[in-house]
């Protein structure tokens, strides 16, 4: 019976001291950053909905630092250009422009230092809409009072929009790759791959990098790169290993997954030096070529 | 010979040692830590959790102070602005920069102080009565490093206009995720006495997207 007294005072004890640390410490904590900071959660949001319906969803918006502001909230065109998906906001001229499909629910506030303001949208997906991919930004924007003379600065984060139309549509890519040097004489070794989407959907492609050695078989380098693929865009993903030796034979694997299918493009196999590596092997060559060469004229002088 | 025959005692049970048992193993079938049916059940169990992204933008203050008293063959300040970026998205970001509004001028009531003739593609260096940005290894920036001063000579240091918000300017691309990731952005205006003298502002936004 004392045991069962002691026990459950224990238990109480514990539960106080389990209440009392949760008072301590908030349940939402800051990071105290000293400026004018701007955070928008999410930053990329995926949306499906079917052509003449509509979808609702939120953005958080939170003033990470010491700075009250004004936020405006807009909603703007989004495209990618070049393989480096250079990102623009505008739309392209005979393009549908889906971001006037994106109703906020208010597009200015006050964000005193730590506020969190949660602004509410809907993505009303006009009838008749082709199925397929559409991309659109909410951007959240500081607009800071001036402090004196200069440049004000507004601070801009962006929610991208990768809605999806259901429907019938047209998925396809292709993984091309360049040729790889087959001897390299570099700190790093630079690696690529290009992934196209030729459908009518953006897809995530999973791009995969493997260094294996050759002398010993074991894998010495691994990264993969989740990366979206916009449609009728090719996108370039690239990596970078350091190799630890100053010298070495390699085959590199590339691939990527492409609407579901991984494609792997042929191995390469690469001979590798360090800089400093390749300057000692030609300096110990040179001056072995010089020895034999005096060694040569010694013997011919002799012979004469 | 002798065969020793075991004596067989009767088994007795404690009658509060059977209600415990029996309050156990009912316990035990009501909460299902014992299966009704015996035999041997695994099952896997996948752990999901999707992890949302995220991007923060932070700025020192929110104004970059270039200010300058002018003298006759004119004078150069140049001040910096700390743009950090912080984003959990495995593509990284992109910050990009851009006039906020119309005018790519310093401007006070009427008096304007227009941007140099210089692009980020191919910067220029700033003459009397000019302004503009530059970020050092960016473009035809050149490596720098860029170190403020006020009230200086002019420099032959390059720098370029702000672009329009339809045609932003690139200042950083990354392609992992970003903890604090800082690139300082340099403004500089050169100003001769030919300036009215008032408070010249113009505002700029820094646009910071996932990849």
């Amino acid at each position: 019976m004392r045991f069962f007294q002691r026990s459950s005072r224990n238990i109480i004890i514990f539960l106080l001291a389990v209440l009392s640390t949760c008072c301590i410490i908030p349940p939402q904590s800051f990071a105290d950053t000293s400026g004018q900071a701007i955070t928008a959660s999410p930053a990329v949001t995926q949306i499906a909905v079917d052509p003449g319906a509509a979808t609702t969803n939120k953005l958080d918006i939170v003033n990470s630092g010491t700075i009250a502001y004004k936020v405006a909230v807009s909603v703007s065109p989004y495209r990618v250009v070049g393989v480096d998906y250079d990102p623009q906001f505008t739309q392209l001229p005979g393009t549908v422009d889906p971001s006037k499909w994106v109703t906020l629910s208010q597009t200015n506030a006050s964000a005193p230092p730590h506020a969190v303001l949660t602004v509410n949208y809907s993505v009303t997906v006009p009838k008749n809409t082709a199925p397929g991919g559409y991309y659109a930004v909410i951007f959240a924007e500081t607009s800071p009072t001036a402090t004196g003379g200069g440049v004000i600065a507004h601070n801009r984060v962006g929610n991208i929009l990768y809605i999806t139309v259901r429907g019938q549509v047209k998925k396809g890519g292709a993984l091309t790759v360049p040729r790889l040097p087959a001897f390299d004489v570099q700190s790093t070794l630079p690696m690529s791959l290009t992934v196209s989407n030729t459908g009518g959907v953006h897809y995530l492609s999973t791009a995969t990098f493997t260094v294996k050695n050759r002398l010993t078989g074991k894998t010495v380098f691994r990264a993969s790169y989740d990366r979206y693929i916009l449609p009728q865009t090719k996108r370039l993903i690239t990596s970078s290993w350091t190799p630890a030796e100053p010298f070495g034979i390699y085959t590199i694997s590339r691939s990527a997954i492409i609407v579901g299918d991984t494609k792997s493009a042929p191995t390469q196999t690469i001979v590798y030096m360090k800089p400093w590596f390749f300057v000692a092997v030609c300096i110990i060559v040179v001056v072995l070529l010089a020895l034999l060469i005096r060694r040569a004229m010694y013997h011919a002088r002799q012979r004469r | 010979m002798y065969v020793r025959t075991p004596t067989l005692t009767p088994l007795t049970i404690d009658k509060r040692f059977l209600f415990v048992v029996t309050g156990l193993v009912t316990t035990l079938l009501l909460t299902g830590i014992v299966p009704l049916v015996a035999g041997a059940q695994t099952a896997d169990t996948t752990i999901s959790s999707s992890i949302g992204s995220t991007i923060s933008l932070l700025t020192s203050n929110g104004t970059v102070n270039i200010d300058a008293t002018p003298t006759g063959t004119g004078v150069q300040t140049i001040a910096s602005d700390t743009v950090t970026v912080s984003t959990n998205d495995a593509g990284g970001y992109t910050l990009k920069l851009n006039e906020a509004g119309a005018s790519s001028a310093l401007t006070h009531n009427t008096d304007t102080i227009p941007a140099v003739s210089g692009s980020q593609a191919s910067p220029a260096a700033e003459t009397v009565n000019t302004w503009g940005y530059r970020v050092d290894g960016v473009g035809g920036f050149g490596a720098g490093p860029t170190s403020s001063g006020s009230n200086q000579a002019i420099g032959a240091v390059k720098f370029a206009a702000v672009p329009a918000a339809a045609s932003p300017d690139t200042l950083k691309t990354t392609a992992t995720t970003a903890a604090n990731d800082v690139t300082t952005v340099w403004y500089g205006v050169a100003v001769d006495t030919s300036t009215p003298s008032g408070t010249y502002t113009n505002d700029v936004t820094y646009t910071a997207t996932a990849n």
